[in-house]
């Protein structure tokens, strides 16, 4: 059988849904940076991952920079405050020049 | 600044090819930076739109869950999760926008979702898997645009760093070169003309 080529890390109760969607998960261990690069690693193109880790992958972040793949989403989570949303302002800033509105509820 | 090069015919001439190519690759480049522009301000809707749909949809899925586990003991949920022959595969390709490779998915599922019985389990759970099949979708979705979006605005900074070098840079300098060595050469024609002047007047008396 084909190996999936997505996977998502997280906490136990994040994961739990898509394990049963049948996608690959993996418990996120202490050090999120060594379990996200042993997944590129792994060969997976696409990485969902909580929110909450994302400032600990910048580094991960710079080195891919440029390629397409693999490609690394964060995903709201429980104890996330909305760095994903940040992190596309921070992008589209940074191609557009200014900020555009993002409308907050 | 003015480039250091010999005043000379041949020079002058050099710079002058070299100011058209310039200019030509500035308003090329320009065309480019105006063309990604496009692309991102279409994706910036987009990805906010699809943002907001993912985070209400896993606040559903997990919401959902969290009290189907409660229903029933955990243990009966995890067991029949456990029999899930779903798997997902995706087909990755690429398509290109300008010069940039930017990802593609098609997904393909075989297998079913719901693969327990209704003893044991609610019908709690069976929405929730439900909504994870939509939800895949949008994630995937949400996947390849702000991937896309990434790659763009790697490629809008570049792009604009050389449009700025070639209009504020290399081609002041190059016009500013020519002004020079056309004066120079003007300069240099009439020193000339004065001296065969005078030697004509000394050689008449």
């Amino acid at each position: 059988m084909k190996r999936s080529e997505l996977c998502v890390v997280g906490e136990e109760e994040m994961i739990a849904p898509f394990r049963a969607a049948g996608m690959d998960v993996y418990p996120l261990s202490k050090n999120p940076n060594e379990d996200i690069e042993s997944l590129i690693k792994n060969d997976y193109k696409i990485i969902f991952f909580p929110e909450d880790i994302l400032k600990n992958l910048s580094g991960i972040f710079t080195r891919l920079k440029g390629q397409t793949f693999p490609l690394l989403i964060s995903l709201p989570s429980s104890k996330g405050k909305g760095e994903s949303v940040e992190r596309i302002k921070e992008i589209i800033k940074k191609a557009v020049g200014i900020e555009v509105y993002w409308e907050e509820e | 600044m003015k480039l250091n090069v010999p005043p000379t015919r041949m020079s002058l001439l050099r710079l002058k090819k070299r100011i058209k190519i310039a200019k030509r690759g500035h308003k090329l480049l320009k065309d480019k930076f105006e063309e990604l522009m496009r692309h991102v301000y279409g994706l910036v809707d987009e990805i906010k739109l699809l943002r907001k749909n993912v985070d209400k949809k896993l606040r559903e899925v997990f919401y959902l869950f969290s009290i189907s586990d409660h229903v029933k003991d955990k243990e009966y949920v995890d067991v029949a999760l456990s029999y899930t022959t779903k798997k997902i595969s995706l087909e990755i390709n690429t398509r290109r926008i300008l010069n940039l490779k930017v990802p593609v998915f098609k997904k393909s599922v075989s297998g079913s979702l719901i693969n327990y019985g209704f003893y044991q389990t609610n019908a709690l759970l069976d929405k929730a898997m439900l909504e994870m099949e939509e939800l895949i979708d949008v994630l995937l979705e949400l996947a390849e645009k702000e991937k896309t979006l990434e790659l763009l605005s790697e490629e809008i900074e570049r792009t604009r760093r050389r449009v700025n070098a070639l209009e504020f840079v290399v081609i002041p300098n190059i016009s500013e070169t020519i002004q020079y060595i056309k004066l120079k050469l003007n300069e240099a024609e009439r020193g000339n003309l004065t001296r065969l002047m005078r030697v004509k007047e000394t050689i008449r008396k």
